[in-house]
C-alpha cells in the first residue's frame, strides 16, 4: 500500500490538472472579420436587482437585435461591488467588454487612462440637453452617453398621509414640517432617512440645497470649483444642513436609529411595507416602491426644500454608456449607443427608471405618481448634481461620514461644512 | 524553534504525536450528566440559530417573510430553493467549483508538504528566511495585488482557464500549508528519518513512506481550511474566469443577489445552497480526520 | 556524535532543496512577483492607466496626514485584539469541555464548525438582517425580558464594532477549538495520570500540565487568528460600510475603497503596504514570544 502512495498521488495530480485543462474553454471567442455575425459584449450594473430592470434591459436589447440582425448582444450583469473589481482589472489588461456602463464620476478618470473611446463625433451629441453635456465631457471630449436624468426626491405614501388629514405631498419646507407634525399626532409613521451607507442624508441636504442654494444661484458649483465660494461661507448650505438637523431636535425623526438601516435594501422595503410615510430615494426606485402594499398611493415629488413657492428638483445623471477604447467592434458599439439615444430604447428605459430624458428630442415619459416631478423638470426648475459630488467618490464618502458625525451629535453644522470644504479641496 | 530531540524525552520514548488511549473512565465522566447536556444544548442553539433562521426563512414565501420576520413556516415551500438553484445554474457551478477546489487542494498539499518537510528539517539561515517569506504572504489580502496578478496571467496566457485559477489559489494558500507542515514536521523526531536512511531509503522514499503518513492529521485540517477558503471565495473566479460555463457557485450566487435590494427569500436559499456541498465534503473529512489520528495511535 | 550530525545536516540541506523548489517557484511567481510590482505601484500616482508618474514616498506621507487612515488602523487593532483573545479563550474552553464528552463532544465540535463553512459575505448579510432594529437579536432580547438591552447594533457607534466582532468570533471559534482539541490529543495520557496521582485537581492539571503542553497549539491558533482579523474586509463592508461615522472602518476596507471606488491604485497599494507592515510586525512579535514560550515550557 505504502509503495503505491507516490504513484497514487502523481495520478491524482495529473487527473485533476487534466480535468482542469479540459474544462477550460480557452477564454473569449474571437469574432474578427466582417461579414459574420458580431457579438457585442455589454456590461452593466443594472438588470438584475428587480424583475422590471431585468425585463426592460432584455427587451431593449432584443429590440436592438431585431433592428440589427447581424449583431448579437451578450449582456453581462455584475452588481455593485463586484462590478468594479471585475472591470478595473479587465480595463487594465485591455480585456474589458465592448460597451461599458459607466458612472459619470468615473468617466474623467477612465478617459484619462485611455479606457474610453472619444464619442464627440456621434450623432446624438448635438441632441444632449444643455445641463447634461458638461457631465459627460472630459478634457473637452464627450466620452460617455447619458441614459437618464434621474431625480432624487421625496416619496410619499398617500394612504398614510390621508389618514393624517394631508391631501397632497408638501411642496415647501414649512408644509413638510407641518405634515410631519400632523403624522406624529395622528400616530402614523413619519419620515425615514436610513443612512447606513452615508448616502441618504447627504443627498437630503443636497436636495434641500437645490432650493436654498441653487434656485437662486444655478452656477454655484462652478464658482466653488473656481475657488470663489465655500460650503462653510454659504448661508444657503448652512440653512439646508440646519433644517435637516432640526428635524431631529424637534423629535420628528430618530437619526440614531436611522443610521443603522440601509437606505438601499431595508429602507426601500420598509417604505414598500408602509412603515414610513416619507422617504428619500432616486426616481429609479419608483417602479419598485409603487409595487408595495399601497399600490397606486405612492407619489414622487421634488424634495420640499424651498421656503415658499415651489421647490427645485434635484437630479443626477444616472447610468451612461461608454465604449471601450480597445474594442474590436467599434462600429457596432457606436450603433448600440445610437440606438440608445432613440425613443425605442429611451422610452421604455426612462419609464422603468422614472427618470427624465437627457436628450432634447426625446420627451420624458409620464410616470403615474411622478407627474409633479416631471413637470418641475420640464419647467426648467431643476439642478444637476456634479458627477461624483464636489469631491470625487472618496470625498463624497468623507462628506457622508461627516454628516453622520453631525447627526450623532459629535460635531456642529459649521464644523461639518468645514469638513465639506476640506473634502472638496483634496 | 525547538528541534525534534527536545520533545522526545518528554514523550518518554520513540513516537510521533499520538492520541492518548481513551480510558473508559474518561467517557463515562461528564457526557451523561445533566448540566453537561444542558450546557451542550445551549451551545448548539447559540451557534446554530442563525442557520435555523436561514432554513426557516427559506421555506417561506416572500410576502410571508415581509409581514412577519421571525415566524416559523406555516406552509413550507421548496419553491425558493428550486428557483434559486436554477438561477445560479447549480449543478454546473458546483462541478466547476469542485474541480477548482480539488485541484487546489492537491497542488497545495503536495507542494506544501514537501516544502514543510524541507524547511522543518533544516535550521540553517536561509531556511528561516524562506519560512518567513512564506508566512508573510498569509497576511496580505489578495485584492491588493490583483491587478499585477491579472496582467501576469494574461502574459502567461492563463486568463480564462481553470488551470490558471487553480495556480492562483495554490500560490495563495501555500503559506498556510507551509506554516502548518513546517510546525508539525518539527515535532517529528529526527530518529525516524534517520532510521529510514539507515534502511537505505532515498530522500523521496523517506518523505512519502515515513513523513507524509505522519502528517495526515495536518493534511486533514489543511484540506478543510483550504476547501472552505477556496469554495467561498468570490473575487478570483469572478475576475479570472469570463466564460459563464466556468463560473463557480459563489460567483453565480452573488450575481443573483444585489447588495442593495437584499431579498431574504433569495439570500438565505443561496447561502444554504452554497454551503451544502461543503457540509457534505466536510462530513466526509471529519471521519478521515479521526481515522488518521487513531491510525497514528495504532502505529506508536 | 556532534560531528556526524553536522555532516548529515549539510548533506541533508542539499538533498532537501528539490523538495522546496516547486513551492518556491509557484509562490515566487504568483505571489511575490505581483506583490513586488504592487509595492512599486505604491511609489507612483497610478490610477490604473498607462501613464503614471513616480512620486517616491508621497503616498506614504499623505497617509500620515490622512484623517481616515488613523481611525481605520485603530479600529483594525482593537477589533483584532478583541477577536483574537475571545476566539482563543472560548475555543480553548470549548475544546477542554468537549473532549470529556466522547461521541457527544465530537458531534458538538462539528456543530461548532458550521459557521466556518459560510462565506464571510453571506454571514455578513445574514447577521445584518439579524441585527436590524426589529430583527431577531432585538426580538429575542424582548422575548427573554432583556428588552432594555436593545440597541441599534450596527447604527450605534458604541456597539457597531463589537457587533461585527461577534460575527467573526462566531465564524472562527470552531476552528480554534479544533486546533486546541488536536493539541489536547497530543498530550500523552501517562503524563496526565502522573499529575492526577500526585493529587492535582482538574484545574491544577490544566494549569501545570496541559496548558504548557498546548503551547504549540496556542502559537498556531493565535497566528491564524491574527491573520484573519487584521485584514477583515467583508464584514464591515456589508454590515456597516465602515460607518457610522467611521466607527467600523478597517484598513482592509479602506484599501478596498481606495483601490476600487476611487481608482487610486498608487495610494491604495501604499495603504496595503502599511497593512503588510502591521501584520508582519504583529505576527513576528507574537510568534517570537509564543515560540520562546514553547521552548521554555517544553
Amino acid at each position: 500500500m505504502r509503495h503505491n502512495k507516490p504513484v497514487m498521488l502523481a495520478c491524482a495530480v495529473m487527473a485533476s490538472l487534466t480535468l482542469a485543462a479540459c474544462s477550460s474553454s480557452g477564454g473569449s471567442k474571437d469574432d474578427s472579420g466582417k461579414g459574420g455575425p458580431v457579438t457585442l459584449k455589454v456590461i452593466g450594473w443594472k438588470g438584475g436587482a428587480t424583475a422590471t430592470e431585468a425585463d426592460t434591459l432584455k427587451s431593449i436589447n432584443a429590440a436592438f437585435e431585431a433592428a440589427h440582425p447581424n449583431i448579437k448582444i451578450d449582456y453581462v450583469y455584475a452588481q455593485g461591488d463586484t462590478y468594479y473589481q471585475k472591470l478595473n482589472a479587465e480595463l487594465l489588461a485591455g480585456h474589458a467588454e465592448d460597451v461599458i456602463m459607466t458612472q459619470p464620476s468615473d468617466a474623467p478618470r477612465w478617459a484619462k487612462n485611455g479606457y474610453l473611446a472619444d464619442l464627440s463625433d456621434q450623432p446624438w451629441v448635438a441632441d444632449l440637453a444643455a445641463p447634461v453635456k458638461p457631465l459627460v465631457t472630459a478634457n473637452g471630449k464627450v466620452v460617455v452617453e447619458p441614459n437618464e436624468l434621474a431625480g432624487i426626491g421625496l416619496y410619499s405614501n398617500m394612504k398614510l398621509l390621508k389618514a393624517a388629514g394631508i391631501s397632497a405631498p408638501p411642496a415647501t419646507w414649512p408644509e413638510f414640517v407641518a405634515d410631519l407634525k400632523a403624522l406624529k399626532q395622528a400616530g402614523q409613521p413619519g419620515l425615514a432617512l436610513p443612512d447606513k451607507s452615508a448616502w441618504e442624508i447627504y443627498q437630503a441636504i443636497n436636495a434641500t440645497a437645490a432650493s436654498t442654494v441653487f434656485a437662486g444661484n444655478p452656477n454655484w458649483s462652478d464658482t466653488q470649483a473656481a475657488g470663489k465660494a465655500t460650503f462653510a461661507g454659504d448661508a444657503g448650505w448652512k440653512s439646508a444642513m440646519q433644517r435637516i438637523v432640526d428635524l431631529g431636535t424637534q423629535g420628528l425623526i430618530d437619526y440614531k436609529a436611522q443610521l443603522g438601516v440601509d437606505e438601499w435594501s431595508q429602507g426601500s422595503q420598509d417604505f414598500e411595507a408602509g412603515k414610513s410615510a416619507f422617504f428619500l430615494q432616486g426616481s429609479w426606485a419608483m417602479s419598485d416602491l409603487s409595487k408595495g402594499a399601497d399600490q397606486g398611493q405612492v407619489r414622487f415629488t421634488p424634495w420640499p426644500g424651498a421656503d415658499d413657492g415651489q421647490s427645485t428638483a434635484s437630479t443626477a445623471v444616472g447610468t451612461t454608456w461608454g465604449i471601450n477604447a480597445r474594442t474590436r467592434h467599434k462600429a457596432e458599439a457606436q450603433e448600440y449607443l445610437t440606438f440608445w439615444s432613440q425613443s425605442a430604447a429611451m422610452t421604455p428605459y426612462l419609464t422603468a427608471e422614472s427618470s427624465a430624458s437627457p436628450f432634447r428630442s426625446i420627451p420624458t415619459p409620464n410616470v403615474p405618481g411622478a407627474e409633479t416631478f416631471v413637470s418641475t423638470v420640464a419647467a426648467g426648475r431643476f439642478w444637476v448634481l456634479p458627477a461624483g459630488g464636489w469631491a470625487g467618490s472618496k470625498g463624497q464618502k468623507a462628506m457622508g461620514s461627516a454628516v453622520q458625525s453631525l447627526l450623532l451629535g459629535q460635531s456642529s453644522v459649521d464644523q461639518t461644512l468645514q469638513a465639506y470644504d476640506d473634502a472638496a479641496r483634496n | 524553534m525547538s528541534t525534534p530531540s527536545k520533545i522526545t524525552p518528554h514523550l518518554g520514548g520513540r513516537s510521533g504525536p499520538r492520541a492518548p488511549v481513551r480510558g473508559s473512565t474518561r467517557s463515562r465522566r461528564g457526557a451523561r450528566s445533566l448540566p453537561a447536556r444542558a450546557a451542550g444544548t445551549v451551545l448548539v442553539i447559540a451557534f446554530v440559530t442563525p442557520f435555523l433562521f436561514a432554513v426557516s426563512t427559506s421555506l417561506r414565501t416572500a410576502q410571508d417573510v415581509a409581514a412577519h420576520v421571525l415566524a416559523l413556516p406555516t406552509r413550507p415551500t421548496l419553491a425558493n430553493f428550486s428557483r434559486v438553484a436554477s438561477d445560479i445554474h447549480y449543478p454546473r457551478s458546483v462541478l466547476n467549483t469542485v474541480i477548482i477546489t480539488g485541484g487546489t487542494c492537491v497542488v497545495v498539499v503536495v507542494l506544501g508538504a514537501m516544502a514543510g518537510y524541507a524547511l522543518g528539517l533544516t535550521t540553517r539561515g536561509w531556511s528561516r528566511w524562506t519560512y518567513r517569506a512564506f508566512i508573510t504572504g498569509m497576511g496580505v489580502p489578495l485584492f491588493v495585488f490583483l491587478t499585477p496578478l491579472y496582467l501576469l496571467l494574461r502574459d502567461l496566457n492563463l486568463l480564462g482557464t481553470t488551470f490558471g485559477v487553480i495556480l492562483v489559489y495554490s500560490a495563495w494558500n501555500l503559506p498556510v500549508a507551509v506554516f502548518f507542515y513546517t510546525s508539525f514536521v518539527r515535532t517529528i523526531p529526527g530518529e525516524l528519518g534517520e532510521a529510514a536512511a539507515i534502511d537505505g531509503a532515498g530522500r523521496l522514499r523517506t518523505f512519502f513512506a515515513v513523513y507524509f503518513p505522519l502528517l495526515r492529521p495536518v493534511t486533514a485540517t489543511l484540506l478543510i481550511f483550504i476547501t472552505i477558503a477556496v469554495w467561498n471565495d468570490l473575487m478570483v473566479p469572478l475576475i479570472f474566469l469570463q466564460d459563464p460555463d466556468q463560473r463557480t457557485v459563489m460567483v453565480n450566487a452573488y450575481s443573483l443577489l444585489d447588495s442593495r435590494v437584499v431579498r431574504p427569500t433569495d439570500l438565505f436559499p443561496a447561502a444554504l445552497l452554497g454551503m451544502a456541498p461543503l457540509l457534505v465534503m466536510f462530513a466526509f473529512f471529519q471521519r478521515r480526520m479521526v481515522e488518521g489520528m487513531s491510525g497514528g495511535a495504532l502505529k506508536g | 556524535m556532534p560531528m556526524r550530525t553536522r555532516i548529515r545536516t549539510r548533506t541533508r540541506s542539499r538533498t532537501l532543496l528539490p523538495f522546496l523548489l516547486p513551492a518556491i517557484g509557484l509562490y515566487g511567481l504568483l505571489m511575490v512577483y505581483p506583490l513586488v510590482r504592487s509595492i512599486s505601484l505604491s511609489l507612483t500616482d497610478s490610477e490604473g492607466g498607462p501613464d503614471s508618474d513616480f512620486i517616491g514616498l508621497a503616498n506614504y506621507r499623505e497617509m500620515l496626514h490622512d484623517p481616515a487612515v488613523r481611525p481605520a488602523l485603530v479600529n483594525t487593532l482593537v477589533f483584532t485584539v478583541i477577536v483574537v483573545l475571545a476566539q482563543n479563550a472560548i475555543g480553548l474552553a470549548l475544546a477542554a469541555l468537549l473532549r470529556r464528552w466522547g461521541a457527544y463532544g465530537k458531534a458538538l465540535s462539528v456543530v461548532l464548525l458550521l459557521p466556518a463553512l459560510l462565506s464571510s459575505l453571506m454571514a455578513s448579510y445574514i447577521w445584518s438582517s439579524l441585527y436590524q432594529q426589529d430583527g431577531a437579536v432585538n426580538s429575542l432580547l424582548n422575548a427573554t425580558g432583556l428588552g432594555s438591552l436593545r440597541h441599534v447594533w450596527l447604527g450605534d457607534p458604541s456597539t457597531a464594532l463589537y457587533a461585527i466582532a461577534v460575527v467573526h468570533i462566531w465564524m472562527s471559534v470552531g476552528f480554534a477549538a479544533a486546533i486546541y482539541a488536536a493539541g489536547f490529543r497530543t498530550i500523552p495520557e501517562d503524563v496526565l495520570e502522573a499529575a492526577r496521582l500526585d493529587g492535582a485537581n482538574r484545574w491544577q492539571v490544566f494549569r501545570k500540565v496541559e496548558w504548557p503542553m498546548l503551547a504549540p497549539s496556542v502559537t498556531v491558533a493565535v497566528t491564524l487568528a491574527l491573520f484573519g482579523c487584521l485584514r477583515v474586509l467583508e464584514l464591515p463592508l456589508v454590515m456597516t460600510q465602515g460607518g457610522p461615522a467611521n466607527a467600523t472602518d478597517t484598513l482592509g476596507l479602506s484599501i478596498y475603497r481606495t483601490v476600487f471606488d476611487s481608482g487610486n491604485i498608487g495610494y491604495g497599494t501604499a495603504q496595503s503596504v502599511l497593512l503588510l507592515v502591521v501584520v508582519t510586525v504583529l505576527v513576528t512579535a507574537s510568534n517570537a514570544l509564543l515560540r520562546r514560550r514553547e521552548g521554555r515550557v517544553q
